[in-house]
């Protein structure tokens, strides 16, 4: 039982960090974070996310600093878990809060922005995810 | 002969003060860690225990006061809780018939701070958990299991300094120094560091730029100190690691790498958490060191307690990552 927990303990410091840079890459799971031993290896700075709601003629952005307290929450919720577990955190409880919130809006859509630098030219280069959102969603 | 046969020899060798022999390939491997006979085994984890349970229930406070000054949504309460069951486990790690039931409570209140941070946990929680899980197994009966749990918190030591390095090589920002050059451009104290060897209108040019733009940069500088001294490191970390497991080298790779980890730590002001990663590289070198040295980080660690809450200077030296 005593050499498991040992062989555990080798296998979380020695194993799992090589795991680990396969999520950071395939998932963006933060490099600093969980024991992958990366800090100081690769640049982690703050996402960028943008909400759309659907007007008549496409979609405008919503200054979230019109949504009820509640809502800013839930987005600011939203970017901490985005910048620590990468896309296994999705914005639908963002979502929902919003719409919940916000009768004028029908649909809307969250644009997550992350940042990474590239080691062969030494500049940022930026990925875009979307996440579309309806009141139908949350029926 | 049956596991629980194999215990029982064990038990009585270590009564008589005999070195317990190796058996199968986990044994061999863990065994490059080094020789111990069992009363050095036993003083060394001894040591290394009460250590990280101070460091632990220090740690514990400091978050305690990080929470509460910055407003991080933590529970203060619970994060008291915590603090104060680790501290009990320090305690009991003080008292010589019950100091194998201090890291069992610890772990105790290392769940709770893990329960309340994840899954924004800073890794240097993780160094300090996956020690203190080792130091658990040391069980009732002196001489027993020290060796096996030495050996371990050693490899676990050497494995994680040598990933530090790989993880570097692993991200590609170290062979031309761009993450040495982004982090300059992020101003503070990289920028202090570097100043000596990057000219001011090149840290000037980093700093102009925004890391949340797309194309922003180019982060790199063509400074020939700062492209060595960016992959000195990681050569360092990965070639200190495989020397710490063989014989001839451990004091040397030992030394060299406390003075690495501290320079580096100091650099990046995390004071805590180097004292806590040169304690888990003290056990390469020969002599009780833990032991000798524990005092001294006692009173070091006193005086992070006291700046945290505004009586000593240097609190700027002492912020323990949490989140």
């Amino acid at each position: 039982m005593k050499e498991a927990v040992v062989t555990f303990v080798l296998l979380w410091a020695g194993v799992w960090p090589l795991i680990h840079r396969g999520l950071v890459a395939r998932y963006d799971l933060n490099p600093w974070k969980h024991s992958g031993w990366a800090m100081y290896s690769t640049p982690k700075p703050p996402i960028v996310v943008a909400v759309l709601k659907r007007v008549e003629k496409g979609h405008a952005v919503l200054d979230e600093r019109t949504l009820p307290s509640a809502a800013r929450d839930a987005l600011d919720r939203f970017r901490t878990r985005r910048h620590a577990i990468g896309k296994f955190a999705e914005p639908r409880d963002a979502a929902q809060a919003i719409l919940e919130t916000s009768s004028d809006v029908g649909s809307l859509v969250v644009m997550v922005q992350t940042f990474h630098l590239d080691p062969t030219t030494a500049r940022m280069t930026s990925v875009m995810d979307r996440y579309v959102y309806s009141r139908r969603d949350f029926r | 002969m049956s596991r629980r046969e194999r215990r029982a020899e064990a038990r009585s060798r270590a009564k008589a003060g005999v070195a317990i022999p190796e058996r199968g390939v986990f044994d061999k491997f863990l065994g490059l860690a080094g020789d111990f006979d069992t009363d050095v085994a036993s003083g060394k984890v001894s040591a290394l225990r009460q250590f990280l349970l101070l460091h632990g229930a220090v740690r514990s406070w400091l978050w305690l006061a990080l929470a509460v000054e910055h407003d991080a949504g933590l529970s203060p309460f619970l994060l008291a809780v915590a603090a104060a069951v680790i501290s009990a486990g320090f305690g009991l790690s003080l008292a010589p018939r019950l100091a194998y039931l201090g890291p069992r409570l610890a772990l105790a209140g290392l769940a709770l701070q893990l329960a309340l941070t994840f899954p924004l946990t800073d890794n240097h929680f993780f160094v300090e958990l996956l020690a203190v899980l080792l130091v658990t197994l040391v069980g009732r009966h002196p001489k027993c299991d020290e060796t096996l749990v030495l050996r371990g918190l050693m490899w676990m030591t050497a494995l994680i300094l040598f990933h530090t390095g790989l993880q570097k090589v692993l991200y590609g920002h170290y062979v031309h120094g761009d993450f040495l050059a982004f982090m300059v451009g992020r101003g503070g104290r990289f920028a202090d560091l570097f100043a000596f060897a990057i000219p001011a209108d090149e840290i000037a040019r980093l700093q102009s730029y925004n890391p949340i733009l797309t194309d922003a940069g180019p982060y790199r500088v063509s400074e020939p100190v700062v492209t060595i001294l960016s992959n000195a490191i990681y050569v360092l970390e990965m070639g200190l690691a495989v020397l710490l497991m063989w014989g001839r080298t451990r004091a040397v790779a030992a030394c060299t790498s406390i003075l690495l980890v501290s320079v580096i730590q100091l650099g990046a002001r995390e004071v805590v958490f180097a004292m806590l990663f040169v304690n888990l590289l003290l056990p390469f070198l020969p002599g009780p060191w833990n032991r000798r040295l524990l005092p001294f980080f006692a009173v070091a660690y006193l005086w992070a307690l006291g700046a945290a809450w505004g009586l000593f200077p240097g609190s700027e030296l002492i912020t323990p990552t949490m989140l």
